[in-house]
This record gives structure tokens, C-alpha cells and sequence, in this order.
């Protein structure tokens, strides 16, 4: 099939281009399951990835030992919430405004798959690799049908690592990596001398064909830079250098978590078309050293910026007028999690933690979720869950955390599409050995 | 576009003579396709001239043919002159560099602690290429080798890539295995290195899903006779590493102190080493679940056979990784992968030994996993016939009238095969985009890489490894010697040098090259952010209308002020330099109007850079 540029924008609504090729061929599959009713509260999504397995007992589940540190000034705030104060203060003040999932189960213990299990609700495996997209990407096809004509942004975006792209799903919906400092490379351009080139440049496209998906892939890229090149909120926004002194809380280490926030909280109110985002805070691999305060990759250290970045997300967002509902925080739903948590007990010989899947936490949001809840329970050293904290006769899991963002933000986190590239089935969330995925309804209700 | 005689003549041949007359021998793909009894008999239209240059020069050599190659090749009229720019590529010096680049590639080759290490292994790899020595020969000097770390040639990259990761003895040996079977073998089997097959792998590999853990250790114990020694003590520095084999009769250990690296917790301890597998490991040790299996024997995983009386372990494990079929097959289909943008089996570590061929995967229910198993075994054979020869591979497969034809929109037969499908279209490599627009723009000059500033590097294909060019290949140079030898390359100053060096690496890194110390494969994939480094990516558009535009702009302006060129004539030269194909009419016009009305470096240079953003530059 011969398509020429210009009648293959043209067919694309709005010049949003949606890719009409090869890859239409899948098909939505029959439903499974009728009357599946998914929350629907939050617009928005900002999801932290915490990389490389938080220690669980020393943060999110603090379970007080002779190894706490002092300094950690862990305490009772109340409702069963103990709280490393000394390292992360902010949030110590603003406990009422998140909640905390505790004793989810990874079903991976290596940072590369269990990366990949949490950023797609599919356990990784190689040959499916690169049809499977990111849970982001999901959601941005299916709000494609909320685009607005003036939106510049792709509606996903990704800070940091990223095992999974858009897939199978057209190419609009990967997501917009972004430097985990907040900033895109080269969006910035000569304007004065552009148009001129950029005329020249978009008549020798439009005389070509579009021989095949790869390259109406390209070109949707293309088209898609172009956009943001020519929106100057987020030339100012986004370019390199544009960030200087934007950056007002500089007390802590390192400033890149804090200035994606910053970004983030922007861009939700700009509203230029980015819904779903993915945060980045990497380096919890404590398998050393993990209480040192002379290290800035050490856990205190990291806890400072995440408690930073986390209350200013709180506040900013709380702050500002959201697009249905009062507040943007109302509207946004932020969940904050590692790939799996840490052992538990005493340090190893090496002072540090390792590896440890069974019960580790998930710090909630905004977007509907009812703030100052603990939700499940972990026994006393906090390594396996002894309330599940939902009606649900399990522990929860990382595919029930993927299912209740999929809910959240409305999307029917039950679907599945036939005939993917490879001839496969596609989950939304893949059906574990566990069976089907559910939303954690009590962050909710 | 006019069709050429040569064109016609060939597409009314097709159906009727035999491909050799077209592939100069008889051609295994062309066989396969279109010998007597095959089911599918396909007639393939062949590409243009100038399509198949810009494929076939990308493809074996990592660039886009220069001015004077596309020239020469479109005056040549003879009927075999496709054969020849063939052999004369496959001759080329620039095919040793894309080549060795390639399997620096594919054993991770890269900088530890000192480049010599790296740049040993890589100008043994270039020997070897250079000198068309059988994949037997290179897989046989990187597994089978004991020796020093430094040196003129050493693959200890190889074997030390995982070995300071990993201070547990144990899962070295079987992280290493998993390495060796997916390299040489095109089987990733780290599955099978924590626990047995079945409840795990059903649905992911039918030959894994069958095999036990115990197997996987089996392998391992090829290894547990292999060390990293210090000869001496007071000597620990990486160049003094060694590896040996005690069950080398070469191997004389009374006269070596042993001071063993990962043999325990201890960064290298005193104690003998034990030189077995001893599957007995406790949570906690090494990041595996715990081991219980005793004192393994080593057996190869695909078939149990051991070692022979005497012959060391290691030894015996490269010979029957190199008499395994799967070794060959795992070569063929990697080059299928490179040639045809997607292997018979794909991704290309991914092979299943349960859906190998037909008759087995029948014995899982399920179909066999190589897209087309029948040429793929012919591949093969041809590959094992001719003494595991790359560059006849090569040929074979650059000579088909299958890689040779014309995969644009209508003209492959109806039912054509899967491998004609878009699958074939490419973004170029990252070092493939860098090396061209530095020759369109006649900008490139001499990269500087650690351990080499004595040798004269023009392409990326001829860098040792993914963190060069760096500024940092100065660091043994100094005073007048380090100025001298800059001026010698052609920088103004060490600054100038630097900059150089970052840009280069900075767009190499942005056009998705692999990243050989993370172990990040390269990435082709379609994003903003390369369409933005593309368009405004200052290491390209500064030399395009910034400050240190390209001389190659200028002097075009120069022409066309001069009248030398007419705006037709240099927009059609423009096409072919960078995009290596005709513009169509309505193209030469549009493009002829831009000149005329911007009869200058900057109309020129706008030019370029639309050109540069053609989908028809960046993909293939």
C-alpha cells in the first residue's frame, strides 16, 4: 500500500497522527468478564518508580530495630503510622495527605524483570519483548479519543529507565523520554530561520510515500517534534538551560528528582496533553552501607529526595485548580513504588540489604484515593503481609497495583486485544498464577 | 523513473534463467527459492542500481557510498558489475573496521581500568577478520583462551565481564555459561540457572521448559577448573591477572603461587583452589537460590556428553560448542538478522531447541519457531561447507536475487515471502548516520581513542569500543608531544580536540549505539528524541549554518554562484550524495526553486538539512 504523506495526515483526525496502517490489523477480544466497573477518579497519573527495591522497614513499613539508626528519629504518628522523621520530615507533616500500601508481592527478585513486571503487567520474556507496551502506553491509547486540537504533547511521558516502548500500539503513544533532571535535548531551535527550512523540508515529505510502518513511524515522530518544537510553553519549560534557578529548594543532594517535579506539576497545568507520566528516583540497591550519611546514594539520602519531591508534588498540586475537578491533586492520582523491597532484620555483613519480594509498600495519592489510610499489614518485622487490607482473600500484588492505576484513570483493566504482531493474546494485565488482577478497592472506599 | 536496459534485461530473465548466472555460482537462497521441487518459486524484481548500492554499501560496510563509488558504479555497464562491487567491499578496509566492530560488539569488548585490555581484544578480532579466518578460529581463541590479561591479544573482556561483579564463585561460573550459550549458541539458558525448567518455562522455550537445573550446573562444571590468578602478590593489577586451567597439562602449579580471585568471599585467597562444581550453596551466598546437588560432573547441556580421558574441561567444552549445529545456525541466523532486519529466529538469543525443526517441535505440539527452517539449514550446511567462511556467507547472501530485489510497495511477487516485508526497512545504525553525515559534509577527521592516538581513526565502525572517541585518550600524551601529535590530526588546538570528541560521542550515543558497559543493546527504534537530535542537534546544524560550517557547503554555494552548477544540477547532486537516489520531478523542481531563490551557503545548507530529516537518509 502506496500512502502519501499528506493523505496520510490528512486521515489522521486533527493531524493527531493515529498510524492507520499495518498495525490495525489486531482486534479488540470478546470480554472475559461483564459489568467490570473501574473508578474512573483520577484524570491524571504520576507514577514514581523507585528503582533498585527501597528497604521497606527502614521507609514506607518502618519497622523499628536495633539496627534503626538515631538519626532516623523513627516515631509514632499516629494510626499505626511509624515514621523515619529524621529523614524524611516533610512527609512526617503531610501524612495526611497519602496513604501506604503494605505487603505487596513482587513475583520477580532481579531489578531487570521485576523492572519490567512493574512497568508492564507482564512478566518479561524475551521473545514478547517488543510488542509489549508500557502500562503508560496503554492508557495513552485508550484516552487517545480525549485529545484535544491544541495539545503539543504525546499523552505519555517517561522520566528515567524504561524497559518497555509503546509495542505493539502505535507509535503516538510511547512515551516522551524526558532526561531524569526534567529536560528534553535539542527541543530548543533557531525560530527565526526555521520556517523557511521547515517549509522546505515538509514539501519533500509530502511528495514522498510512506512505504511502510517503520517509516509512518518516523515520521509520526517527526511530526509529533515538530508540535512541541513549536509551542513555546514548553520551549521554556523543557529546553536545556531553561531550568537554571527554577530549582528554588536547593538543601537537598541531589536536585533531579525535584526538578522533574517541578516539571510534572507544570505540565499538568499547562494541560498540553500529557496524562500519564512515569518519575524516576533510582539507586535503592542497598546492598551496602545502606544507613551511610556521608554517601549521597545511601538511603537517608534518597529518602531526603524523595521527601522533597513528594511533598512539593502534594502541596503544588493541591494548590492548583484542576481541569474537573477543585484541585489538580484531586484529579491526579500518584503512586510511588520499587521493583520489589529489601530483606528484613539485621544488616548484612556487608551493612546493607538484599533482594526480598514478599511484603513491600506502595506510597498513594490524589486521583480519589482517600488519604491517611494504612492499608494492609505486615507482621512484626515487616517481611510478610498479615492483613492483605483488602476484601480480597490474598496479598495484593504488583499486577493488582498496575490494575488499580488501569481503574483509576477509567480504563478496564480486563481488556485484551487478539491478534497482536505475533499472533498472541495482549492483557492489559497479564493473568498471573494468581489469577485475575483487581483494584485495591480500600485505597478508595 | 526510466527503467535501464541492464533493469529490463533483468526482469525479463528472471523467470527463465538460473539464478547462478545472475549470482556468479550456485547461490544456496536462490536455491532454495527457485531449484526444481521447491514449493515456493518466487520472481523477484530486482532493485535499482542505486537502491542496491546505498543496501548493499550499508549494509556490509556501515556507510553510505561516496560520490565517486555511486559515479563509477552507474557508468559501469557490465552485466556482473554487482558481483564485483561486491567482492571489492567485502575486500575493503572499511569492511574490517565494520566487521570487527561487529564482534567487539557481540562479546561486549570495552574499556577496563586501561585500554590496552580492550585494544588488545579488538586488534585481535581485526586480525582475524581482516585475514577472513573461520568463526571456528574466533569463537575457539575467546573460549579456549588461558594466559595473560594484557598483552598484544587477550579476550580477558570476555571472561572478566562478570567476574568483578560478582564476588561469588558460583554464580560466576554460571553467569558465564549463560553468556557463552547465548553468544555462541543463540540461547539464553540463565533461566535454567536457578531453577529446573518445568512450572516455569512452558511458555516461554519447550527445550528449557524439559531441562533441570542439575543440567545447567553440568555445563558450569566446564568451568570450575578455569581461575583468575595473581603470579604474584605484591603485584594485584589488572595487567597481572591471569587465566588458567588446572586441569591444563601446560599448567605447572607448583610453580605458581595461587592467589585466587572470586574463589570465596576473599577478593582472592591463598587456599587451593577447589576445581569442582560444588553445587552446595547457602541463602545469602551469591544471589542465587541456594544450590543442593553435591559434586557436579561436567556434561554438555544439549546432548551429556562429557569430556574425553584427559582433555581439560574447558578445551572440551569449546570443542563441542564448535562441533554443535547449533553453532553454525546461531552465526547464519545472526547474519540473517543484520542482512535482512530480522533473523529466522528473532530476537536473535532467543532460540527454543524445542521447536528446533519440525519433527521436534511436533513432539510439544507446537510448530517450529525458525521462520523458514528449510533455507535456514541450507544456510547452514553451505556456512559448515565452507569452513564456517563469514565472507562466503556474506557473498551468498549479498549475491541473491532474494536481497537483491526491489521490496518497494508493488513490485515483490503476490505471496512474496515473509522476508520481504517491511521488516527489511531500517533506521540506520548510529555509527552509520554519524560516519555519513561527517563524509556528506566532509567533515570528519580523526577520532581520538585511549591507547591509540598513534593510529589515524576515520570512522566509527573503526572504534574499539561505545565510550570513544573520549577526551580522555589524551591522558598519555603530554607537553609538546601531545601538541604535536594534535596538530598532526588536524586540530587547532586541545580544546578543538575535545569538542570534537564530545560531539561525535554525544550524537553516537543519541542515535541509539550500544552501550557496551551497561550491556545495553543498540536501539533503531523511532522516537522524538532522534527526530529532535536530527533536526537540532547543534554537532550537526552548527556545521551546517553556524560558525564552522562545513567546507563541503561553502564550496557548493561556491559553484552555484559561480554558475558552475545550476540549481537542477547541484539539487540532483545533493539527492544522490546524501539520499543516493534520483529526485522525482516534482522533488528536482521544488528543490531547484529553493536554490534559486537562496543562491547561497545557507540555501545550500537548508538543503542538506531537509535532506538530512528524509526519511529516505535515515532509514534503509
Amino acid at each position: 500500500m502506496d500512502v502519501n504523506r499528506r493523505t496520510f495526515l490528512a486521515s489522521c483526525a486533527g493531524g493527531l497522527a493515529a498510524n492507520a496502517l499495518a498495525r490495525q490489523r489486531w482486534r479488540d477480544a470478546p470480554r472475559l468478564k461483564d459489568g467490570v466497573e473501574t473508578r474512573g477518579s483520577a484524570r491524571n497519573l504520576v507514577f514514581i518508580l523507585l528503582l533498585g527495591g527501597p528497604s521497606q522497614v527502614d521507609s514506607f513499613d518502618l519497622k523499628p530495630g536495633p539496627y534503626t539508626p538515631d538519626f532516623f528519629e523513627a516515631a509514632d504518628l499516629g494510626g499505626g503510622l511509624r515514621w523515619p522523621g529524621g529523614i524524611m520530615p516533610k512527609l512526617a507533616n503531610l501524612a495526611d495527605r497519602f496513604s501506604i500500601v503494605r505487603g505487596i508481592s513482587a513475583m520477580e527478585a532481579v531489578h531487570r524483570r521485576a523492572m519490567y513486571h512493574l512497568q508492564t503487567g507482564h512478566r518479561l520474556n524475551a521473545a514478547m519483548m517488543r510488542e509489549i507496551p508500557h502500562f503508560l502506553s496503554v492508557m495513552s491509547y485508550k484516552m487517545a479519543g480525549e485529545k484535544k486540537a491544541g495539545d503539543t504533547l504525546p499523552t505519555a511521558m517517561v522520566m528515567g529507565a524504561n524497559l518497555a516502548k509503546n509495542g505493539f500500539l502505535a507509535q503516538e503513544h510511547r512515551g516522551v523520554e524526558i532526561g531524569s533532571s526534567g529536560s528534553l535535548d535539542n527541543l530548543s531551535h533557531d525560530f527565526e530561520r526555521y520556517s523557511k527550512k521547515i517549509g522546505l523540508l515538509q514539501e519533500m515529505w509530502d511528495m514522498a510515500a510512506t512505504p511502510n510502518q517503520r517509516i509512518a513511524d518516523h515520521l509520526t515522530t517527526q511530526d509529533q517534534a515538530l508540535r512541541m518544537m513549536a509551542d513555546p510553553d514548553l520551549q521554556a519549560l523543557l529546553s536545556e538551560g531553561a531550568q537554571g534557578d527554577r530549582s528554588s529548594n536547593a538543601e537537598y543532594y541531589n536536585q533531579d528528582f525535584y526538578k522533574q517535579c517541578e516539571v510534572v506539576v507544570k505540565l499538568l497545568e499547562l494541560d498540553k496533553g500529557a496524562r500519564v507520566f512515569q518519575m524516576y528516583l533510582p539507586g535503592w540497591d542497598h546492598h551496602q552501607e545502606i544507613y551511610s550519611r556521608i554517601s549521597t546514594g545511601s538511603l537517608p539520602s534518597l529518602c531526603g529526595q524523595f521527601d522533597n519531591g513528594f511533598a512539593y508534588l502534594l502541596e503544588s498540586l493541591a494548590a492548583k485548580p484542576g481541569v474537573n475537578a477543585p484541585t489538580l491533586l484531586d484529579e491526579t492520582m500518584i503512586v510511588a513504588m520499587g521493583e520489589f523491597g529489601r530483606t528484613i532484620s539485621s544488616l548484612n555483613r556487608d551493612e546493607g540489604r538484599d533482594h526480598y519480594p514478599y511484603a513491600f509498600p506502595a506510597v498513594v495519592a490524589g486521583g480519589g484515593v482517600i488519604p491517611g489510610r494504612l492499608i494492609g499489614a505486615t507482621d512484626p518485622l515487616g517481611g510478610y503481609p498479615v492483613d492483605p487490607g483488602w476484601s480480597r482473600n490474598r496479598y495484593i500484588t504488583v499486577n493488582d497495583m498496575i490494575a488499580t492505576m488501569f481503574s483509576a484513570t477509567g480504563i478496564d483493566w480486563t481488556e485484551r486485544i487478539l491478534d497482536t504482531p505475533s499472533g498472541r493474546l495482549f492483557e492489559f494485565v497479564e493473568t498471573s498464577i494468581l489469577g485475575d488482577a483487581f483494584e485495591i478497592n480500600t485505597m478508595f472506599e | 523513473m526510466t527503467i535501464r536496459p541492464f533493469q529490463l534485461s533483468l526482469l525479463l530473465a528472471l523467470s527463465t534463467i538460473a539464478p547462478a548466472a545472475l549470482a556468479g555460482g550456485g547461490n544456496p537462497i536462490d536455491g532454495h527459492y527457485r531449484g526444481a521441487g521447491k514449493k515456493q518459486v518466487l520472481a523477484f524484481a530486482p532493485a535499482d542500481d542505486l537502491t542496491f548500492l546505498r543496501r548493499v554499501t550499508l549494509d556490509l560496510i556501515g556507510k553510505l557510498p561516496t560520490p565517486q563509488q555511486i559515479d563509477a558504479f552507474l557508468a559501469d555497464d557490465s552485466l556482473d558489475k554487482r558481483r564485483v562491487y561486491i567482492d571489492e567491499l567485502l575486500a575493503s578496509e572499511a569492511y574490517t573496521d565494520r566487521w570487527s566492530y561487529y564482534f567487539g560488539e557481540l562479546f561486549w569488548n570495552q574499556l577496563l581500568i586501561t585500554g590496552d585490555i580492550r585494544n588488545g581484544f579488538h586488534d585481535k578480532i581485526r586480525a582475524l577478520v581482516a585475514e577472513d579466518r573461520p568463526w571456528t578460529e574466533m569463537a575457539e581463541f575467546v573460549l579456549g583462551y588461558t594466559g595473560a590479561t594484557s598483552g598484544e591479544s587477550s579476550p580477558m573482556v570476555f571472561w572478566l565481564l562478570e567476574a568483578f561483579d560478582n564476588d561469588y564463585r558460583l554464580d560466576y561460573l554460571d553467569d558465564q555459561i549463560g553468556y557463552i550459550t547465548s553468544t555462541f549458541l543463540g540461547v539464553q539458558t540463565d533461566c535454567i540457572s536457578c531453577h529446573d525448567g518445568a512450572n516455569h518455562l512452558e511458555q516461554v522455550n519447550k527445550g528449557l521448559s524439559v531441562m533441570k537445573r542439575k543440567q545447567f550446573w553440568g555445563m558450569s562444571a566446564f568451568l570450575a577448573k578455569s581461575y583468575f590468578y595473581y603470579p604474584n602478590r605484591d603485584n594485584t593489577g589488572f595487567d597481572s591477572l591471569e587465566l588458567v586451567d588446572l586441569d591444563d597439562p601446560g599448567f605447572n602449579e607448583s610453580s605458581l603461587p595461587l592467589y585466587v580471585l572470586t574463589e570465596d568471599q576473599e577478593t582472592f585467597s591463598l587456599t587451593r583452589p577447589g576445581g569442582e562444581y560444588m553445587a552446595e550453596s547457602a541463602a545469602g551466598e551469591g544471589m542465587r537460590v541456594p544450590r543442593k546437588g553435591g559434586m557436579i560432573e561436567p556434561r554438555y547441556l544439549f546432548t551429556g556428553e562429557q569430556p574425553r580421558e584427559g582433555e581439560p574441561r574447558r578445551k572440551a567444552l569449546t570443542r563441542m560448542i564448535l562441533a554443535d549445529r547449533q553453532f553454525a545456525r546461531n552465526m547464519v541466523n545472526r547474519m540473517w538478522s543484520h542482512f535482512f532486519g530480522e533473523g529466522f529466529v528473532e530476537p536473535v538469543t532467543g532460540w527454543d531447541m524445542g521447536r528446533i525443526d519440525p519433527e521436534t517441535a511436533a513432539q510439544f505440539d507446537i510448530e517450529a519457531q525458525p521462520r523458514d527452517y528449510h533455507l535456514m539449514e541450507a544456510l547452514t550446511d553451505a556456512f559448515i561447507t565452507s569452513g564456517y567462511n563469514l565472507r562466503a556467507l556474506m557473498r551468498d547472501v549479498c549475491n541473491s536475487t532474494l536481497y537483491q530485489a526491489d521490496l518497494t510497495a508493488g513490485a515483490a511477487p503476490k505471496g512474496a515471502s515473509y522476508w520481504l516485508n517491511a521488516q527489511r526497512t531500517r533506521r540506520m545504525a548510529s555509527e552509520a548516520i554519524v560516519d555519513s553525515v561527517y563524509q556528506i559534509l566532509e567533515t570528519q577527521k580523526p577520532y581520538g581513542v585511549t591507547g591509540m592516538m598513534d593510529r589515524t581513526i576515520l570512522s566509527a565502525w573503526a572504534l574499539p569500543g561505545t565510550i570513544e572517541p573520549s577526551s580522555q585518550a589524551l591522558n598519555g600524551l603530554f607537553g609538546t608531544q601531545r601538541l604535536a601529535r594534535l596538530r598532526q590530526m588536524g586540530y587547532a588546538s586541545e580544546g578543538d580536540f575535545r569538542q570534537y570528541q564530545e560531539e561525535a560521542s554525544l550524537l553516537l550515543n543519541s542515535f541509539g549505539r550500544s552501550q557496551r558497559f551497561d550491556q545495553l543493546p543498540r536501539n533503531d527504534e523511532a522516537s522524538i528524541q532522534v527526530a529532535l537530535t536530527m533536526m537540532n542537534e547543534d554537532a550537526i546544524h552548527k556545521r551546517l549554518i553556524g560558525d564552522e560550517r562545513s567546507p563541503f557547503v561553502n564550496s557548493q554555494a561556491a559553484l552555484l554562484a559561480a554558475n558552475v552548477h545550476t540549481p537542477e544540477s547541484l539539487a540532483r547532486a545533493l539527492f544522490l550524495r546524501v539520499l543516493v537516489r534520483e529526485p522525482t520531478p516534482l522533488e528536482l523542481s521544488t528543490a531547484a526553486a529553493h536554490l534559486e531563490a537562496n543562491a547561497n551557503a545557507d540555501g545550500v545548507a537548508d538543503l542538506v538539512w531537509a535532506l538530512f530529516n528524509h526519511h529516505d537518509f535515515l532509514y534503509k
